[in-house]
């Protein structure tokens, strides 16, 4: 009733209501500025210290390792790791964070469990999955998967549970089958919060497969951003950090887009 | 100053008096206009509502007594001192829900005290005095979560009432609520107004609500908002129960209904009251 | 459909059936994984290189855990974490706070700082350590940048979601700037920061443990990395132990706490 009075009497609001477009390429703008800024940070420090290679030079290093081939093996080991070992904490944690959500009482036995190996560093199973599966792409996305699967049940068992109880409901009472209650209930209705498991599961999965290959890999992006520091190679270090950044920023945005957008829509 | 009310200044000295407000938003569409050129005075003692159709103004008119908006055209003076931010002798109660919920009652009630910087002694009498008013005693140490919309509401009221203000200014307090509790709590806060006399400006929807608590009801106009007429209500106090019956109140009831419907149709359309 | 109906049942059951006790179910997992994973281990199931039975690793751990050697191990590891995580809620609370504040900044920075959840800051260790040299410092600030992430995070979110009455209430009766931090918004905020605050232990945990895992020379992490190369599995085993059980005791005091302040606040 009053409520276009209260937004009135909240100015700050106002400027938010309108205009989105512009002020959306307008924060792309920033965000492009603060990337542009943190290369000039980058560039003045390596004005000052030996500790820093120049942005120039780091690119250029990487560039070379593209132009001669030899970072491709990394580089599909490492995104091959993290999307095996994404999907098979996918397939497993979806489900069983959707069953735990769902029941009160698997909750109950469940979520302290979750909880628990969500907060132990996974990385510390790595050797027993060097073990298993030997040195090599394996081990990686099993470390992946591991990493990844607790993050993924947590955040789907918090979605479906912050479902508006009705719709169940409404799902009874339209007598859907149990398939479609959840592919046209559930699953719209969870999936912002779908999208956040999915988002951290990938970071995550992406981090833990960089640590595991520092720890031990036969190829690997970070095997290669070791093999830089043993031989005190500045630039290529540089630009590996640059690249493995530059990995998690694009996939975040992505996903942080996507998510964004469903928030939005449902 | 405002002529046309024929206030004369020594009465203004225990007024609250409107000149010529208005207050224009700037907004990504345009400059809009909420409230336009309202003037009016509330008299030392006197329950003022103001009605009128949605989005007409009324809140902003509200927060501008309490000193949270500032106008962007006239101004306001309570007692003959210009509101240039929120005082201390005038205390706003909201729809909404707007009690702390990690404290209780009491400290919610003492809250306004709190801020003013009065000892906990002090504060806490005067808060326990205040929920006994509103009817709340034993629920001191309760959180606002273990109770109804209409106690809580009653919180929100003792804590304005707390800071014995000169000036208590309420937007539609009993919107969220019920109509049965709505109705209940409009005699509590009528039997609590005439024990402690302070000036009432009370922004509501409900027809029947006004013309019950107050002493005067202001009819606004759709935007941008002037005030259209101001209706006395010249129903004897105090009023029981049956009040509602009477055939004064009925008059007075539709006259305003009358007064309300042709601004909510210049804002919805012709007939849309009907449909 | 099962949710409700198991939920009505153990009401009305009451006590009825120890299988429907959550607490009595998660022993009974725990204890058969541990009687499966001895019998495994016994019978050759699980080759020794890989795994040593439970109640040798028991053993291992109650000779390991007297030693001078782990109480220096512990040490180091609980004051890297505490020092991480006060790092992280001392950068990580006023950073959300800004956010907040600015909500264009929010707006523009958030993408980047979720960005970090992906970034592995491990690549910085090689020059935090030519910096600051062999010792704790960097390992502190690679695990207090992971902690700060998610306390600005949830800080920045549970500011935003501050019903905006509660400004109006605050500003109506004239509350002082301090008055209105310290008396309002912190209160108000409080049992939405704690999540938040959880999270940031519980990575600086993960980030303290993984960076003495795999590139430390001491420490709790370190340790289970060292005996995995030196091919000792009941030592491994013994400190993979130590992690989990500090990990999931970390998890079950915050989450504890954290129900007592939403419990108390909401």
């Amino acid at each position: 009733m009053s409520t276009d009075v209260t937004i009135l009497a909240v100015p700050k609001n106002s400027d938010r209501s309108g205009g989105k477009k512009s002020s959306a390429l307008i924060d792309n703008v920033w965000r492009a500025v603060v990337l542009v800024a943190v290369f000039l940070i980058w560039g003045f420090l390596s004005a000052i210290s030996d500790l820093v290679s120049s942005p120039v030079a780091s690119f250029l290093a990487l560039a070379e390792a593209f132009a001669d081939g030899s970072i491709y093996r990394h580089l599909w080991s490492t995104l091959n790791a993290v999307v095996i070992g994404f999907l098979i904490a996918a397939v497993v944690g979806f489900p069983l964070g959707y069953y735990i959500g769902r029941s009160k009482f698997l909750g109950a036995v469940f979520d302290p469990i979750v909880a628990g190996a969500f907060a132990t560093p996974r990385v510390i199973f790595f050797p027993i999955l060097l073990q298993i599966f030997g040195v090599g792409v394996g081990a990686q996305a099993a470390m992946a998967a591991l990493a990844a699967v607790f993050p993924i049940m947590v955040s789907t068992a918090a979605g479906v549970r912050a479902i508006n109880p009705l719709l169940p409901k409404l799902a009874r009472s339209l007598s859907l089958n149990p398939l479609q209650t959840v592919t046209k209930i559930y699953i719209p209705a969870m999936a912002p919060s779908l999208m956040v498991g999915i988002r951290i599961g990938f970071s995550i999965a992406f981090i833990n497969v960089i640590i595991a290959e520092f720890f031990a890999a036969r190829a690997g992006l970070g095997l290669l951003a070791l093999r830089a520091y043993g031989q005190l190679d500045l630039p290529m270090m540089y630009g590996l950090i640059t690249l493995l950044t530059l990995i998690a920023l694009v996939g975040n945005l992505v996903l942080w887009a996507i998510e964004g957008h469903l928030r939005k829509t449902t | 100053m405002s002529d046309v009310l024929g206030t004369s200044t020594t009465e203004q000295n225990n007024n609250v008096v409107f000149d010529r407000i208005g207050m224009t938003f700037q907004t990504d569409a345009g400059a809009t206009q909420a409230v336009a050129n309202v003037s009016g005075t509330i008299p030392d003692g006197k329950f003022v509502s103001v009605i009128g159709p949605s989005g007409c103004g009324k809140s902003t008119l509200l927060d501008m007594v309490g000193g949270i908006l500032k106008p962007t055209q006239g101004s306001v003076s309570i007692d003959g001192e210009l509101v240039t931010g929120p005082r201390r002798d005038t205390a706003m109660v909201f729809q909404e829900d707007s009690t702390l919920h990690w404290r209780s009652v009491l400290d919610n009630v003492a809250f306004g005290l709190e801020i003013q910087g009065v000892s906990k002694v002090d504060r806490n009498d005067r808060a326990r005095r205040m929920i006994d008013l509103v009817g709340l005693r034993g629920f001191e140490d309760h959180r606002p979560g273990q109770l109804s919309g209409g106690m809580k509401q009653r919180v929100a009221i003792a804590r304005a009432l707390a800071v014995e203000p000169r000036v208590l200014l309420m937007d539609e307090p009993f919107g969220a609520l019920d109509q049965q509790t709505r109705q209940f709590i409009g005699r509590e806060l009528l039997r609590i107004w005439e024990r402690t006399q302070n000036r009432v400006l009370f922004i509501t929807h409900d027809i029947q609500e006004a013309v019950y608590l107050s002493d005067e009801v202001w009819v606004m106009s759709a935007r941008p908002s002037i005030v259209k007429e101001i209706v006395n209500i010249d129903l004897p106090r105090p009023r029981p129960e049956g009040t509602h019956a009477l055939p004064r109140f009925r008059e007075l009831e539709e006259h305003l209904w009358n007064l309300v419907k042709v601004e909510a149709e210049k804002t919805l359309g012709p007939g849309a009251l009907l449909a | 459909m099962s949710t409700p109906q198991i939920a009505v049942k153990t009401k009305h059951l009451g006590a009825g059936s120890v299988w429907r006790r959550p607490t009595f179910v998660q022993w009974f997992i725990i204890v058969a994984l541990l009687v499966v994973l001895e019998a495994a281990t016994r019978t050759g199931l699980i080759v020794p290189t890989l795994m040593v039975p439970p109640s040798e690793i028991l053993t291992r751990l109650a000779s390991i855990v007297p030693t001078s050697e782990f109480a220096e191990d512990a040490t180091r590891t609980l004051t890297t974490i505490l020092f991480a995580f006060a790092i992280g809620v001392a950068v990580g609370i006023p950073l959300g706070v800004f956010l907040w504040r600015i909500p264009a900044a929010g707006r523009i920075l958030e993408p980047f700082i979720v960005t970090g959840y992906a970034m592995p800051t491990l690549l910085f260790y090689p020059i935090l350590l030519a910096v600051m040299g062999l010792n704790a410092g960097p390992i502190i600030l690679i695990a207090a940048t992971m902690s700060l992430i998610p306390i600005a995070l949830t800080t920045m979110i549970a500011l935003n979601s501050i019903k905006p009455i509660l400004h109006k209430l605050a500003n109506s009766v004239n509350a002082s700037p301090a008055q209105y931090y310290l008396k309002v918004l912190f209160p108000a905020a409080t049992p939405l920061v704690f999540p938040g605050i959880r999270l940031g232990f519980i990575y600086a945990v993960i980030g303290t443990i993984a960076m003495e895992f795999i590139l430390a020379a001491q420490g709790i992490g370190f340790r289970a990395g060292l005996y995995y190369r030196e091919l000792n599995v009941s030592d491994m085993w013994a400190y993979i132990v130590v992690v989990v059980v500090v990990s999931v005791v970390v998890n079950g005091v915050l989450t504890w706490l954290e129900k007592r302040i939403r419990r108390d606040m909401l």
